[in-house]
């Protein structure tokens, strides 16, 4: 599939560009902004946590995002791999190797090839079905770590993760940990914004708009769903694993089906299918929960209100509200002049 | 080993209700096979028949002597592609992207790429930064059109593809069968519409009740045009 096309010079560069220029340049400010936030929060060291959590919450936003969003394929079972990778990079860090360019690939590995065989049962389903066995699966992922306690510290969760190395040096500090957990939540969003351009990324929105249709044109949809869900577990895996060795400790409600729904509100509220959407989802989710949850014990009745709002009056997500309001003050602008 | 599509006294199913009772007929490369008859007779189920889309077939479809199996990606990936009636767009995909998506290279040669289709279908040129979904009904025609070109197929199958148009968009149509068939490419063309048929058939079948009642040639056509009227009307 080379598409060596003489158009996309002339209307990505002439026609597109004006319209963008805004936007790009938003998302720079906001990525050095969040760059250089360790010296912003120099007085209050759990803000910086609190943005760290954030991050995190935003790598697995992503990860969702890229099975649902690309494919239309919604899982409400996303906890599992996020779970997945922070009891498999917990055990390894314990038992293994506390070096974390060890854990990381093998915890992601591990989680890429579950996925495989499990999503080539799974990505057969579609809608309903789909859904409801990506819950089915991260409720057996749940009931494991009960059944395998003496690993897993059951109900107490696993505990005593060893701090980790990076290069064989020790990474404790929270900036350190801010900027490694950011810079991979970057580099995600990079990829995963790249994935979009390539003919792959092409073939997953043609598979979203109509299967049927995909495949009349040759695509092999079972194959191309299943190498979303695979990234996207992969994804979730990496986030699952960055958040116990950054925490130090994990339990078993990171694969309960409470922490799939917040993954997939955390993608609805950002704007699903946007990529870069369910990043801001996942931050304004997480640094809400913290300061609404510590005013009031009935903040969840709060979200729910808000999430049948968003679904009600912006589908769209954040992103969608800023993309209309950026479209509105444009064509003002273009009238006035 | 011949190279055409043939449809080699192939009946479908749906369930075990018998839509099509033995349909025999080829499709040579850079041939228009015009596939004529009422509705409900059988020629849709044809087409749905040759991507596997049929419960059940007896008989063979078989492409340059390879029978047709598996499921519709394989068999577009062999050569066959399909544009449905219902001409769905991918609607949140920009016209562009809904053209690069389907496009693959041919087992020889250059092959179709987007400004060829572009040059078929100006219109699509200028909308290459629209949703799909935003087109008219006859610019979402020519997007089906020009999707299946790009997947450079042995054989395109067109499923009514100018129900509904104004007569500038079956002109654009008519131009794009006539592009594809110099291509070499072989085409099914199911149409209601007589002028269109006559215009780019080489060969004609009317399909009744399953099967396949009268053939006739370009020539038969153009000698006495009323013949294929006669078959069609309902009387």
């Amino acid at each position: 599939m080379t598409d060596a096309v003489v158009l996309q010079s002339k209307n990505l560069a002439g026609e597109r560009a004006p319209s963008r220029r805004p936007y790009l340049l938003a998302m720079i400010i906001l990525a050095v902004l969040g760059a250089t936030l360790p010296f912003w929060v120099t007085n209050s060291p759990f803000l910086l946590i609190l943005a760290s959590h954030a991050v995190v919450a935003a790598i697995v936003a992503l990860s969702l995002d890229l099975l649902t969003g690309n494919t239309g394929l919604l899982s409400f079972g996303h906890a599992a791999w996020y779970g997945f990778g922070a009891y498999a990079a917990g055990l390894l860090s314990k038992n293994f190797s506390s070096e974390i360019l060890v854990i990381l690939p093998l915890t992601v590995m591990a989680a890429s090839l579950t996925a495989l065989a499990i999503g080539a049962i799974l990505v057969r389903q579609i809608g309903k079905t789909f859904a409801i066995l990506t819950l089915a699966l991260s409720q057996i992922f749940y009931a494991l770590v009960f059944v395998f306690s003496d690993r897993t510290g059951g109900e107490d969760g696993l505990q005593g993760v060893p701090i980790i190395t990076a290069f064989g040096q020790t990474v404790a500090s929270p900036e350190a940990w801010y900027w490694l957990l950011y810079g991979v939540l970057v580099a995600s969003l990079a990829g995963a914004l790249y994935l979009r351009t390539t003919p792959l990324g092409r073939a997953w929105l043609a598979i979203k708009e109509n299967t049927e249709r995909a495949r009349f044109i040759g695509i092999n949809t079972g194959a191309l769903k299943l190498i979303a869900y695979v990234f996207s577990a992969g994804l979730a895996s990496l986030a699952g694993a960055l958040f116990v060795l950054f925490n130090g400790a994990v339990s078993p409600d990171v694969l309960h089906w409470f922490e799939s729904g917040k993954i997939l509100m955390y993608v609805v509220l950002g704007g699903v299918g946007t990529i870069v959407g369910p990043i801001f989802g996942a931050a304004a989710f997480t640094l809400t929960e913290h300061y609404v949850s510590s005013v009031t014990d009935a903040w969840l009745i709060y979200f729910g209100g808000l999430f049948v709002l968003i679904i009600i009056v912006a589908p769209g997500g954040l992103f969608g509200i800023a993309g209309s309001l950026y479209a509105r003050l444009a064509a003002g602008r273009e009238t006035r002049s | 080993m011949t190279q055409a599509l043939c449809y080699q006294h192939m009946s479908a199913f749906y369930g075990t209700s018998q839509i099509l009772h033995g349909i025999d007929f080829e499709v040579y490369p850079g041939e228009v096979v015009c596939l004529l008859g009422l509705n409900g007779m059988g020629k849709t189920t044809t087409l749905r028949a040759t991507m596997g889309l049929v419960d059940r077939i007896e008989g063979t479809i078989a492409l340059n002597g390879v029978p047709l199996a598996g499921p519709a990606y394989r068999r577009s990936q062999m050569g066959v592609t399909l544009v449905p009636e219902d001409r769905k767009v991918f609607a949140n995909l920009t016209v562009e992207e809904n053209l690069r998506v389907a496009i693959r290279k041919p087992t020889k040669g250059a092959g179709v790429g987007i400004e060829d289709t572009i040059r078929i279908f100006p219109r699509l040129g200028e909308r290459l930064e629209q949703k799909g979904g935003t087109l008219s009904g006859g610019e979402q025609q020519m997007l089906v059109v020009a999707r299946a070109m790009l997947a450079n197929p042995h054989y395109m199958m067109l499923d009514e593809p100018t129900e509904g148009l104004a007569p500038s968009y079956i002109d654009a149509i008519r131009d794009s069968i006539v592009a594809v068939k110099a291509l070499g490419v072989g085409v099914i063309l199911v149409e209601q519409s007589l002028p269109l048929a006559q215009s780019v058939g080489d060969r004609f079948h009317v399909i009744e009740n399953g099967q396949i009642v009268r053939s006739f040639t370009r020539d038969e056509v153009v000698a006495d045009p009323q013949c294929l009227v006669d078959m069609l009307t309902v009387d």
